[in-house]
């Protein structure tokens, strides 16, 4: 097999040292009294934005601790407290963590203020509230409700992916963010300026825009962009979302994608077949399975879980209501199995894809629990097959490399062979 | 000598979906399965429908692979088997509920695979923390819920019409409590697992078939019991989790010399300790009952801390000891787990966790863990569950 060797971004280096200084902010802030607010990815962070805060996400800093390979050490000291191995690994690291005092990745800000929003998954809430015992602050749940659509034929995805839904709970949503404005404010002793939350909202409409095209450039043959990019890049609208450093970044990203395409420069040199992958990915293996889909010929482009960054405020003369509708439906977690199949038939169809490898992630109920039902759903409406591997998207213990690799390598033998045959 | 009412209840309880797919046509309703927790049973009742709760079976599972990884838990894949397996195909309607990761994933796949006629998934708030925004989801979600019902059942449901269910369900409720009192006297008159099948069966059978072997059962037992003081040695225990399944376990306490004296279970004390107020509006009467009954691992409750409900738990009826029995995979329990079980080791109260599974729990494992724990206990030491 020729050497193939992936093609890097240059851009997308640029997010680490964005992504430090951030984090250094935060430091800063709360060495200068500022209250830390810690949070997971799918809470409206924009809000503690406006407050002039910066959020701290466990979960990001459990990924920094599992790229280093450091999971086992801190997950064995919140196994020993009691939390068994059935919960998420993001959780049991940073549980280890805040138990013992021990961080791999330097200093943490302990948090002023926790909160969550429920569409993420429900393992988050509980994780948090364990937290806000452990540190006895506020604790916020935005309870999103899960409001799924369960009719293949009823569900209607836009552009972006967002499913209408005969439920609302726009309201019950609206009220909630207005509570936890009032949360914050007494926290900081300082009231929200709605200006400055509507100047960080259109900065999240661009910047969703943007991420938006970044990921749909996948649809060029061959594509400039695979997942294995787009997972370092997520970082920046993970957490920085509304900032202009993010803003400035992707714009940065969006002009190198521009221009691999016009060259028609590929990821993957000599791109052979074209995959999804579903459910976060092996982020402890991160590069040796970005290097053994690029020897194979493999690009591998989109991932659902990269389009819940995708957001959009339509009408900025309210706010909060604007996040309460965005929210309502807003995470892919929260349409379901049937809407998140349609999804992928619709990237399988949009982005020219051959087929689909599904990550069955031991400890990410919310995400994998579904997937045998959504593989059937997708061979049944695309024709394209796919295939569920067993793993977890933090804790290497429950990762087999050579089964996992073998059953990736049949498979893809098994769509080549398709592909040739027409 | 035992009531034959026990006999009546364990037959029923062997295969609780065969016995009332065949007796269907006696009960001359329609008949609606539902997940649990939360999901009111007299709204359902007042409907005119037949309430059934989902509570899975002990059969091995293998076509719910098909749907669901075996990440979820056993209660949620058991009923996803026994619904593949067409054991549920008499049922006219079924109520799905989002109280955790698994319920809400087998609700999402429930509909694309079934075609009952009538389907609902009751979303409940998440969060039970008192504020009047998480109150008035709750009658919003409610008031739909109902509406669909009568939307099904082509009429409304009048309040006094649900008031008369929630009379009913209350004298189930107190008559259960009854018998749970009985139980802590005097275990050998009522057994744990006898207490348990009957707060089980409860949740499965007609309320008013179940009321009445009820009310026979306490006037049997009531007469025995009086003017007799209880000479029985067992050490008093209390249970914490979902549910207790197999209910075999229960079997296993009383062979090493336990009997159970509270719980906070599903299956148990969480659907009998709260009644549904009469006055006033119903729907909001069953909000406050939802709202008062005891912590749920899968709602954020800060009113409650879960640690110290036990410790009262256990202060009121002198036990001497909490098993926590946490299905596999049932996550929200596993998070409450280690800081309930520091509360109870502050105390010096002895604790032991068990995973149980519906199908393939092994229970002459369990059986060695409650010996060795039964013994600490009578030996005067504290155990600290290791686990």
């Amino acid at each position: 097999m020729g050497q193939t060797e992936y093609k890097r971004f240059e851009s997308i280096r640029l997010q680490r040292d964005i992504i430090d200084k951030n984090y250094q902010r935060a430091i800063e802030a709360h060495d200068r009294g500022i209250p830390v607010v810690w949070t997971a990815s799918d809470f409206p962070a924009e809000i503690i934005y406006a407050m002039d805060m910066i959020p701290v996400y466990p979960e990001n800093l459990a990924v920094m601790v599992l790229v280093k390979n450091e999971l086992v050490g801190l997950a064995n000291l919140a196994e020993e407290k009691g939390y068994i191995q059935d919960i998420c690994a993001y959780a049991r690291c940073n549980l280890g963590s805040v138990e013992s005092g021990i961080s791999p990745i330097g200093p943490i800000p302990k948090p002023d203020v926790l909160c969550v929003n429920t569409c993420q998954c429900f393992q988050v809430m509980k994780w948090f509230e364990v937290l806000s015992r452990h540190f006895n602050v506020p604790y916020y749940v935005l309870d999103t409700g899960f409001l799924p659509e369960y009719s293949w034929d009823k569900i209607v995805l836009n552009k972006d992916g967002d499913p209408s839904n005969g439920r609302s709970a726009k309201q019950y949503l609206k009220r909630q963010l207005q509570e936890f404005v009032a949360l914050l404010e007494e926290t900081a002793h300082r009231k929200m300026d709605y200006d400055y939350l509507r100047e960080i909202l259109d900065r999240v409409n661009r910047t969703s825009q943007l991420w938006f095209e970044i990921m749909e450039s996948a649809a060029n043959i061959p594509s400039p962009i695979t997942v294995f990019d787009l997972y370092i890049a997520m970082s920046v609208i993970f957490s920085m979302r509304g900032t202009q450093e993010a803003l400035d970044f992707y714009e940065k990203v969006k002009a190198e994608v521009d221009e691999r395409v016009a060259q028609r420069i590929a990821a993957v040199p000599g791109e052979k077949l074209r995959l999804h992958f579903e459910n976060m990915p092996l982020w402890y293996g991160l590069r040796e399975d970005r290097d053994f889909f690029a020897k194979h010929g493999v690009a591998v482009l989109s991932n659902e879980y990269l389009y819940m960054y995708v957001k959009h405020y339509d009408d900025l003369s309210d706010p909060l209501g604007s996040i309460a509708a965005q929210y309502e439906h807003s995470a892919q977690n929260s349409w379901g199995g049937i809407a998140r199949a349609k999804f992928i038939s619709e990237l399988i169809n949009r982005l020219h894809l051959d087929g689909f490898i599904m990550h069955n992630s031991r400890t990410c109920k919310n995400v994998a629990l579904e997937l045998p039902h959504m593989a059937k759903v997708i061979k049944e409406k695309t024709g394209v097959p796919g295939l569920i591997f067993d793993a977890d998207h933090g804790d290497p213990r429950f990762y087999n490399a050579e089964e996992v690799r073998r059953s990736w390598e049949q498979y893809i033998v098994m769509l080549s062979d398709m592909k040739n045959k027409g | 000598m035992k009531s034959a009412i026990w006999g009546k209840l364990a037959e029923f309880l062997a295969d609780p979906y065969k016995r009332l797919e065949e007796q269907k046509g006696t009960y001359g309703k329609r008949v609606i399965g539902h997940f649990v927790p939360g999901i009111p049973a007299e709204l359902i009742h007042a409907a005119g429908l037949l309430p059934v709760a989902l509570l899975g079976s002990s059969k091995p599972i293998s076509k719910a692979d098909a749907h669901l990884t075996q990440s979820t838990c056993s209660l949620v894949r058991s009923n996803l088997e026994m619904a593949l397996d067409g054991h549920l195909d008499f049922l006219d309607g079924v109520v799905l509920t989002h109280a955790c990761e698994c319920t809400r994933s087998a609700a999402l796949s429930w509909y694309d695979i079934f075609s009952t006629p009538f389907f609902d998934v009751v979303l409940l708030p998440k969060k039970l923390n008192g504020s009047p925004v998480v109150r008035e989801r709750f009658t919003e979600e409610l008031s739909r819920f109902r509406n669909s019902l009568e939307n099904f059942v082509g009429k409304k449901i009048p309040d006094g019409r649900l008031k008369e269910s929630i009379y009913l369900y209350n004298q189930g409720r107190e008559a259960l409590r009854r018998l749970y009192d009985i139980s802590r006297n005097s275990p050998q008159l009522v057994t744990s697992r006898e207490v348990f099948m009957a707060i089980k069966s409860s949740m499965l059978m007609p309320k008013e078939e179940h009321n009445r072997l009820l009310y026979q059962l306490l006037s049997e037992l009531e007469l025995k019991e009086a003017g007799k003081t209880t000479t029985y040695k067992g050490v008093k225990l209390v249970l914490d989790g979902h549910m207790v399944e197999p209910l075999v376990i229960l079997d296993l306490i009383e062979e090493v010399g336990g009997y159970v004296v509270g719980d906070n279970l599903t299956t148990g004390s969480r659907c009998v300790a709260e009644d549904i107020r009469l006055n006033g509006d119903p729907l909001e009467a069953i909000i406050d009952q939802h709202l008062a009954s005891p912590p749920f691992a899968g709602y954020y409750d800060p009113r409650v801390d879960r640690g110290q409900f036990l410790l009262e738990l256990v202060e009121k009826y002198h036990a001497s000891g909490v098993i926590f029995l946490i299905l596999y995979q049932c996550d929200p329990y596993v998070y409450d787990y280690p800081d309930l079980k520091k509360a109870l080791n502050k105390a010096s109260v002895p604790n032991l966790m068990i995973q149980t599974e519906l199908s393939t729990t092994s229970l002459a494992q369990i059986r060695t863990r409650l010996q060795a724990f039964i013994e600490i206990i009578t030996a005067g030491g504290v155990f600290a569950g290791a686990e």
